[in-house]
């Protein structure tokens, strides 16, 4: 540790005036002879001066009201730096709620289920065809689900396909049968 | 003469007896503590996270929680001591919510990195920097101390304290504030530099 640094470490007690008097002179010799360390503590000692100078603010005129309000209605929503705990929830548990409105409403409107209605109410040789385009999947609703995984794309058109879907609607697959 | 000698009164009585009124249901002591010491928290808190909207919502809180945790102020600390640690807490705490939420920004204007010049219209050896902006400038150096040696920093040099309080304020050895007042000073000295580099050398 070089003198300067030494020196350093006792800055604020001699701007502080805690320094004995014999410390306070061997300072003193020191700024006399180095330069950087007398530059340092002039401007410490200026930049002390202004942070005391620095202006005070004064809190704003309701302060007073709004601390009541805070101590007398502590339902009363407080915004800023301390939000209630509960606030952080409230973007997640919108966001959910969406969801679920928007999983609601695809229920209620189903499209497959809107396919079905039409399929049950329109010509019945539309179920088998359905069958053809879109494969087992689409009766996955109706299916087993280990039917539904069990075929692949090779038993689109197998007799047993067909043999399925007379669980759906017998009087289609009869259709079916006499356009094969 | 009346009047002043009723203010004479009221100032007579002191923290330590109004905190005690307080505490035995005198909702008026606090009102008077409140008064007393909104404004000096405002600034240290001011000073402290450099926001003045939030620094008036923490000493709003800092009173809050004086109200609702009288019974733990014990008559062996200062008044000044117990709230200026609360509301330095909280202080500290907005400082670190503010660092996870990374929305602290502080402009790296001192050192290399400074975001703008010192007007040069006094060419004099004696030029001297407009008061606001020096004071803005003083500010930002301050925020950008760690928070270890700006809280020192403020409670001794903009706040006045006496070392001993400082150490009750921040429950550390008295060596250890004197050593972080130290260090800060030479830190903003470090940073300040710039400012009264062509001022003469006869201040000391």
């Amino acid at each position: 540790m070089s003198d300067c640094d030494k020196f350093k470490m006792q800055f604020s007690n001699y701007l502080d005036g805690e320094l004995s008097a014999f410390q306070r002179k061997e300072l003193d010799e020191h700024f006399s002879i180095c330069p950087d360390c007398s530059q340092t503590i002039r401007q410490m000692k200026i930049i002390q001066q202004s942070l005391r100078q620095m202006p005070s603010f004064h809190t704003s005129p309701d302060f007073e009201r709004r601390l009541h309000q805070h101590i007398f209605e502590p339902q009363h929503e407080r915004a800023g730096v301390f939000p209630f705990p509960w606030q952080n929830w409230k973007l997640p548990a919108m966001g959910s709620a969406l969801v679920l409105a928007t999983l609601s409403l695809f229920l209620v409107f189903n499209p497959t289920d809107n396919n079905n209605t039409q399929i049950s109410n329109q010509n019945k040789t539309m179920v088998p065809a359905a069958t053809r385009l879109s494969g087992p999947n689409s009766f996955n609703s109706f299916q087993p689900s280990s039917v539904a995984s069990g075929n692949n794309v090779s038993a689109l058109h197998s007799d047993s396909l067909f043999d399925d879907s007379t669980q759906i609607d017998r009087e289609g697959i009869q259709l079916v049968g006499k356009r094969k | 003469m009346l009047t002043k000698t009723k203010t004479t009164s009221k100032r007579v009585v002191t923290d330590e007896q109004l905190i005690a009124r307080f505490q035995q249901g005198d909702v008026q002591a606090f009102d008077i503590l409140v008064r007393r010491y909104k404004d000096q928290l405002l600034n240290y808190i001011f000073r402290f996270v450099g926001n003045r909207s939030d620094a008036e919502d923490i000493v709003q809180e800092t009173f809050l929680r004086v109200y609702k945790n009288k019974h733990y102020y014990k008559e062996i600390a200062k008044f000044s001591t117990w709230v200026y640690t609360i509301a330095g807490n909280l202080a500290k705490t907005e400082l670190r919510r503010r660092k996870r939420h990374k929305i602290f920004s502080v402009s790296n204007f001192v050192n290399e990195d400074r975001d703008f010049d010192i007007p040069d219209t006094d060419h004099s050896p004696e030029r001297k920097v407009d008061g606001t902006l020096k004071e803005d400038i003083i500010q930002k150096a301050i925020d950008k101390l760690p928070p270890k040696f700006k809280e020192v920093i403020i409670l001794r040099d903009v706040q006045g304290f006496a070392y001993e309080e400082i150490s009750q304020i921040l429950s550390i050895p008295l060596g250890t504030v004197k050593s972080r007042v130290n260090r800060g000073r030479l830190k903003l000295q470090e940073d300040l530099k710039f400012l009264f580099e062509s001022e003469p050398n006869n201040a000391i």
